[in-house]
């Protein structure tokens, strides 16, 4: 059966475009920037996001992100910077997906390593206030 | 435009993303913080306890290594030449860093090939 990825073949830069679509206002958002991949002194890598948002017509800004990437038995273990878990995504297959709860909202993410090492996340966020759809494209810088 | 307002700050915080930060890590970059040879590096962790902003670490004298931010996970952890080098089941492989002492107030932190750092002080 078809495998993720190892976790060691992230490391390194990744050139990433994103696009957001709010499905409450009908606004767009785009994101262009780069992802790294960093070995951790701690065992793993750290996921390191840097770009420029445009949304819904405002002025760009810049956006930052930061996960854990860690080895686990079955796949990788993602967590927030502080250790928190974030979810797994399960390594013996191609197209993994998995839940994040955080009520009132819902967080389910989907990824494609078919194409690697071209690979997209693609979130799907669900709430009270929230109704979005965001497609992270990744591809090597 | 205030409804739209409110839908960029409603993708752009919440739970996920709450902890977006800017990381600088060439803020401070050789100065004051002096690279530590092998024998120095093992002298420095051997026993050790680290404190850093989120997690704390725990250098056994056994070459184990217990890195806990919530969730612990224990290592192995090595000095190679002049690196410090640690291994985290279930991976194989081991990693090497640089580890560099403050010179006033003796923190310590590693340095990756790429030039990330992570910063500790140690627990008394």
């Amino acid at each position: 059966m078809a495998r993720m990825p190892d976790l060691s073949d992230f490391e390194g830069a990744w050139a990433l475009s994103r696009v957001i679509e709010d499905r409450l206002t009908g606004a767009e958002g785009r994101l262009t920037g780069q992802a790294q991949f960093l070995p951790r002194h701690a065992g793993g890598l750290d996921y390191v996001e840097e770009g420029e948002l445009s949304y819904g017509g405002q002025p760009p800004m810049a956006a930052t992100r930061r996960y854990i990437w860690l080895p686990a038995p079955d796949g990788v273990a993602v967590q927030f910077e502080d250790g928190r878990a974030f979810h797994m995504i399960e390594g013996d297959r191609l197209m993994p997906d998995a839940n994040h709860h955080c009520d009132p909202d819902l967080y389910h993410v989907s990824y494609d390593f078919t194409r690697w090492p071209d690979w997209q996340a693609i979130w799907r966020v669900v709430g009270p206030r929230k109704d979005y759809r965001m497609l992270s494209s990744y591809s090597r810088a | 435009m205030i409804a739209r307002m409110a839908a960029v700050l409603a993708v752009l915080t919440g739970p996920v993303w709450a902890e977006d930060r800017v990381n600088d890590w060439s803020k401070d970059r050789g100065k004051d913080w002096v690279a530590l040879n092998g024998a120095e590096l093992q002298a420095a962790l051997n026993g050790t306890t680290l404190q850093y902003d989120i997690a704390r670490q725990v250098f056994y004298p056994s070459g184990k290594t217990l890195y806990d931010n919530g969730m612990p996970s224990w290592g192995n952890w090595a000095v190679r030449a002049d690196a410090y080098c640690s291994q985290w089941p279930p991976q194989d492989g081991w990693t090497c860093f640089a580890l560099e002492r403050h010179s006033g107030d003796g923190r310590l932190r590693f340095v990756s090939q790429t030039g990330a750092m992570t910063e500790g002080s140690i627990v008394e």
